[in-house]
């Protein structure tokens, strides 16, 4: 394998987020390597989604530079913002589905997207359906589903597109223990397969059993695990 | 394409109540424009035909020698638009007078001299000539030194071309309301379901679609809004030309008198300008929706 550490695919140099005069980060520098689990933690309103965001340009820096996969997202211009976003596999806690496709069309929605053929887009999704365990269900629509498949299509749909980054934004914060459990597996292997995960949560059972690289927020500003597992305050 | 055309029909059919009122509007818009078009189309078509049949009678000025009216006999002929020139004499005009009154025909018995003057009865070429050139070669006439006065009815040409005027301008006046009107309720209609469906655009968005495949679907719906709106508006247009015309035939003998349809190429226009409308119409949403 790739020594990941000496090839970052996020970096973070002195990064504010402000909305108002509330500071929701404050001056984060962080590098984040390929094909490492990461693990945002943090109490809520610590700025945990906003970090997420900031990475796909769901919104804006307020001061310093995010670059991802060598793309200074402060210079990209708003036409090239869609093909920055293929570069991630979003999960939300609230799923974000789309009511009235099928669970079929949700997913294949982002290969569409993307203009892949038809015969592609129909492989493609049966293969993430089956990996997720939904394939049986391709034909439903998402308020017929429990949250735990509502929750592993999104996943399915954030896989869809082979990207190198998934963000996961407390993807079992609605869910039960086992459907948990189901998302927390998938997203274990969706890392063993060589993508970056990161995950935002505050479950503390999930940090303790996910392994990955821990970050942690507290009111905007960043603290993280240094080599020896210690949390230590940067920067 | 196949999939944004077909994206947009499911689209129409999700949001049938909406999208069918923007079409009725646009059909509106077409009727009314249509319907002025249609009777300025039929009027121009009657001016022409009473331009082609046109004749101007020239009277010569009391006392004109033969020789005079044989000159005058030339410049009319050397005149552009003229096709024939005949020569009636004053005595030639008081016989065909008498034989137009018939009984009444005594009545002129009691003249002591022949009023009418030596006069020519000018032919203009058939399709060559229209009003303004009608009056130009009645003009260039008068100015002969024999020519005492010209007559071609042109106090009622020139009334019935300001009628024809004011109805091209109405019409215009009109459609170009209502098919502003028409742009604006498309774009609303465009709104409403952008607004409504904001949810799925964000997803859109947020899985890396572009805009362009975002807003596809959404002006193909505003052309088919407009062309399937131009349309109906056609049909009603036709329907009441079809109405028109079967009473008209019945009640006028002459050919006349036949109403004509809008031509191809006034279809067209109007197919285009209706689906064009829907599309700037949906157009101006996106731009403003997609600024937000």
């Amino acid at each position: 394998m790739e020594d990941h550490r000496s090839n970052p695919i996020v970096r973070m140099f002195h990064v504010h987020k402000n909305y108002g005069i509330q500071k929701s980060l404050v001056d984060i520098t962080l590098d984040i390597y390929r094909n490492e689990f990461i693990i945002v933690t943090g109490p809520s309103g610590a700025g945990k989604s906003t970090l997420l965001k900031l990475m796909y340009l769901g919104e804006p820096v307020t001061q310093g530079q995010v670059i991802v996969d060598g793309i200074n997202l402060n210079r990209i211009s708003r036409r090239r913002i869609p093909y920055l976003r293929r570069n991630f596999g979003i999960i939300f806690q609230d799923y974000k589905l789309i009511p009235t496709k099928t669970v079929f069309s949700n997913v294949a929605l982002v290969l569409e997207a993307t203009g892949e053929k038809r015969r592609l887009i129909q492989k493609k999704v049966h293969s993430v359906l089956r990996t997720v365990g939904m394939e049986h269900k391709q034909d439903a629509f998402p308020p017929g589903l429990s949250g735990g498949e509502q929750q592993r299509v999104a996943v399915a749909r954030a896989i869809a597109g082979s990207p190198r980054i998934i963000l996961a934004d407390e993807p079992t914060g609605s869910l039960d223990p086992d459907s948990t459990g189901n998302i927390m597996a998938l997203l274990k292997e969706i890392h063993h397969r060589g993508a970056t995960v990161i995950l935002a949560t505050h479950d503390r059972m999930l940090i303790e059993n996910a392994g990955g690289r821990i970050i942690q927020l507290v009111q905007g500003q960043m603290s993280q695990n240094d080599e020896n597992g210690q949390i230590v305050n940067t920067p | 394409m196949k999939s944004y055309i077909m994206r947009a029909l499911r689209d129409i059919n999700d949001n049938r109540f909406l999208n069918g009122v923007a079409m009725l509007t646009v059909a509106l818009s077409v009727l009314i424009a249509g319907a002025f078009l249609l009777i300025w189309t039929n009027l121009n078509h009657w001016m022409t035909a009473s331009e082609s049949n046109i004749r101007i009678m020239v009277y010569l000025k009391d006392g004109s020698t033969e020789a005079q009216s044989q000159d005058t006999t030339y410049l009319i002929q050397g005149v552009d638009g003229v096709q024939k020139v005949q020569f009636i004499s004053r005595s030639q005009a008081l016989s065909e007078f008498k034989v137009q009154l018939k009984h009444q025909a005594s009545l002129l018995d009691g003249l002591r001299e022949n009023p009418l003057p030596d006069s020519f009865d000018v032919e203009l070429k058939k399709g060559a000539v229209r009003l303004n050139q009608i009056e130009s070669i009645a003009d260039q006439i008068t100015r002969m030194p024999a020519v005492e006065s010209v007559e071609y009815g042109q106090q009622w040409m020139e009334r019935f071309a300001n009628l024809l005027n004011l109805f091209r301008f109405a019409g215009m006046i009109l459609g170009g309301i209502f098919f502003i009107a028409s742009g604006l309720i498309v774009a609303n209609t465009a709104r409403l379901v952008l607004y409504s469906r904001r949810d799925e655009v964000e997803i859109m968005r947020l899985v890396g679609a572009t805009d362009l495949f975002i807003k596809m679907p959404f002006y193909i719906e505003g052309m088919i809004q407009g062309a399937f709106g131009g349309g109906i508006g056609l049909s009603a247009v036709y329907a009441t030309y079809m109405f028109m015309s079967s009473k008209l035939t019945s009640d006028m003998v002459s050919g006349f008198w036949r109403i004509h349809f809008l031509s191809i190429e006034s279809i067209g226009i109007i197919i285009g300008c209706s689906t064009g409308i829907g599309l700037i119409g949906c157009f101006l949403s996106m731009k403003q929706f997609f600024r937000n």
